[in-house]
């Protein structure tokens, strides 16, 4: 059952990839995602930043060896 | 700069424009002092200035020069200054890999709570990411190098796997 549920999830995905997505469909995305993060996400760190050095930007590889 | 690179900006620019659009409008009914989803400007950057004088940042980072850098280089990228209430309270930026098949979120950081209260930037700024990798039917979100544990872990409590090659957390866009 789970395998089956798993392959539907699947076939549905790789059609949504050959086609896109309606404004439609992102919209009502945007609104359950920010509703998800409400619910599962906890306190936001008081200092928060992310990311790798910003004075080596034009120094990194446009391309992304983890891609598929 | 080459035609093909301006073009891909105009191009790039409606879809960036378009992103933000769409997640500010999701968001209005959510918060008391409505927040502004905006495209990194000169004002955006003069404020971000402001944000060395706290003692508790977390990063050292130019946003001037580096966006300048990133802009430059990258015509597909996505950016988002997050405002409320006339004050700047994030700001970001990214780019799709190379082939196109994932978005990049390379750097974010929130004003320091010292200067002021703040909503939450992560989770809205996520919801961005998530409508421009839709519009781009790019398959996979990424974020580039979390700056610390407590920084995997917020993330984690997302959905988002950590892949220690390459030090970036990601999920699907389903």
């Amino acid at each position: 059952m789970g395998d089956r549920i798993a392959n539907i999830e699947r076939i549905r995905r790789e059609k949504r990839l050959k086609r896109g997505w309606t404004l439609e469909e992102i919209k009502k995305r945007a609104a359950e995602e920010r509703e998800r993060m409400k619910l599962e996400g906890g306190k936001e760190p008081d200092d928060f930043a992310s990311g790798g050095d910003m004075s080596k930007i034009n120094e990194e590889s446009e391309e992304d060896s983890h891609d598929r | 700069m080459l035609p093909s690179h301006i073009e891909a900006e105009n191009r790039y620019h409606q879809l960036r424009t378009l992103a933000l659009q769409l997640a500010q409008d999701d968001s209005k009914s959510q918060h008391q002092a409505p927040l502004k989803f905006k495209l990194i400007d000169s004002l955006a950057l003069q404020e971000a200035a402001h944000w060395e004088l706290s003692p508790r940042r977390l990063v050292d980072w130019d946003w001037f020069a580096g966006y300048h850098d990133f802009k430059r280089r990258y015509p597909k990228r996505f950016e988002v200054a997050l405002w409320q209430a006339e004050s700047l309270v994030g700001l970001s930026m990214g780019r799709p890999t190379y082939n196109g098949h994932s978005l990049r979120l390379d750097f974010i950081e929130a004003r320091p709570k010292d200067l002021g209260p703040r909503p939450l930037v992560v989770s809205e700024t996520l919801v961005a990411y998530g409508v421009y990798a839709r519009l781009l039917n790019a398959s996979q979100i990424r974020i580039m190098h979390p700056i610390n544990p407590e920084v995997r872990a917020y993330y984690e409590q997302f959905g988002y796997h950590y892949r220690q090659e390459g030090d970036f957390l990601y999920k699907e866009v389903v």
